[in-house]
């Protein structure tokens, strides 16, 4: 794919293709996987430059960083109370991760010599699919080890022929949670570059604009949605 | 009409009456949201938490219909 400025003609849309590299049998998307370390980095870059000298009169970074942590453990105690903040970790980094990634592709990658075609992480849907497993074992193990054998009980709640609904939640909760994820950010970006082949200069500036937006919506929703998830597998009482 | 004009017509079909559906939901859902909080404009917070988490289950469904069509390009090699 070209610039679309001169070559307007040769610029062709492609959907869901990467950079395979193959490693014996397993095929690797390259791309994806960089901009995931990109995103990661950038997270543990940030997060050992803010903490090297924290103070009580916290400079602007360390507001900022206070800020996104409060807001975090708000939305972990709003849901879970006090108890659930030994879920902070996991939240947190899902939400830092999902943020990072996002943003990630709105940054001009292809100025750079790159191979491949460098974008979100998350439009793809192998990162997603994981994130969302992740999520879904955790809830799962999660409800086991607060409420031990009695978690499996919940399967069977209101009535037992509700057993298959139940089980259903289970597999559909990852779906449509990776699913949301994949289909926001690869929407977005096949918007733009829909605008960019239309009219090649400003006209997209302002869905990018609203992909930043996006960006953070999608982080949020994917916190809220694993937080509940974890809160209704390990609440105490009987529902 | 060949077959691609037939695959080409339902995708953007598709697309556009999947739209329908969760645009209707989302305009009740945002009303209702509005009329909480202008009755009672303490609720806000809780009341912008709700509507957000309202809209996100109907905005999947919007979602699964752009992954149905994604499905449909590979399967009659659109584009």
């Amino acid at each position: 794919m070209s610039f679309g400025w001169s070559e307007r003609k040769e610029l062709e849309i492609k959907v869901g293709e990467h950079w395979i590299v193959n490693f014996g049998h397993m095929s690797v998307n390259m791309d994806t996987v960089t901009t995931a370390w990109v995103a990661m980095a950038a997270i543990i870059l940030l997060a050992f430059v803010i903490t090297r000298k924290l103070d009580i009169i916290p400079d602007s970074f360390q507001t900022v960083t206070e800020m996104v942590m409060g807001f975090l453990e708000g939305l972990v105690k709003n849901e879970m109370g006090k108890d659930g903040l030994k879920h902070l970790p996991l939240i947190a980094s899902l939400f830092l991760f999902i943020l990072f990634s996002n943003l990630e592709g709105q940054l001009p990658w292809r100025l750079l010599p790159l191979p491949g075609e460098m974008a979100s992480p998350t439009n793809d849907i192998n990162t997603t699919a994981g994130l969302a497993l992740v999520v879904s074992i955790y809830y799962i193990g999660a409800g086991i080890l607060e409420k031990g054998f009695g978690y499996f009980k919940h399967y069977l709640q209101p009535m037992w022929f509700m057993f298959p609904f139940n089980l259903l939640e289970d597999f559909t909760r990852p779906l449509s949670l990776s699913l949301r994820l994949f289909g926001n950010i690869l929407a977005g970006e096949l918007i733009i570059l829909i605008l960019i082949s239309l009219v090649p200069i400003f006209a997209p500036v302002p869905m990018m604009l609203f992909e930043l937006f996006i960006a953070f919506i999608q982080a949020y929703i994917f916190a809220v949605l694993a937080t509940s998830y974890i809160a209704a597998a390990t609440s105490k009482e009987h529902h | 009409m060949d077959t691609q004009a037939i695959v080409t017509l339902a995708i953007v079909l598709g697309i556009g009456l999947a739209a329908v559906g969760p645009g209707i939901g989302m305009g009740i859902a945002t009303a209702a949201a509005i009329n909480a909080v202008a009755r009672q404009p303490e609720v806000e917070g809780k009341a912008r938490n709700l509507l957000l988490f309202g809209i996100v289950f109907m905005e999947v469904l919007v979602i699964y219909a752009i992954f149905a069509v994604f499905l449909a390009k590979y399967l009659f090699k659109l584009f």
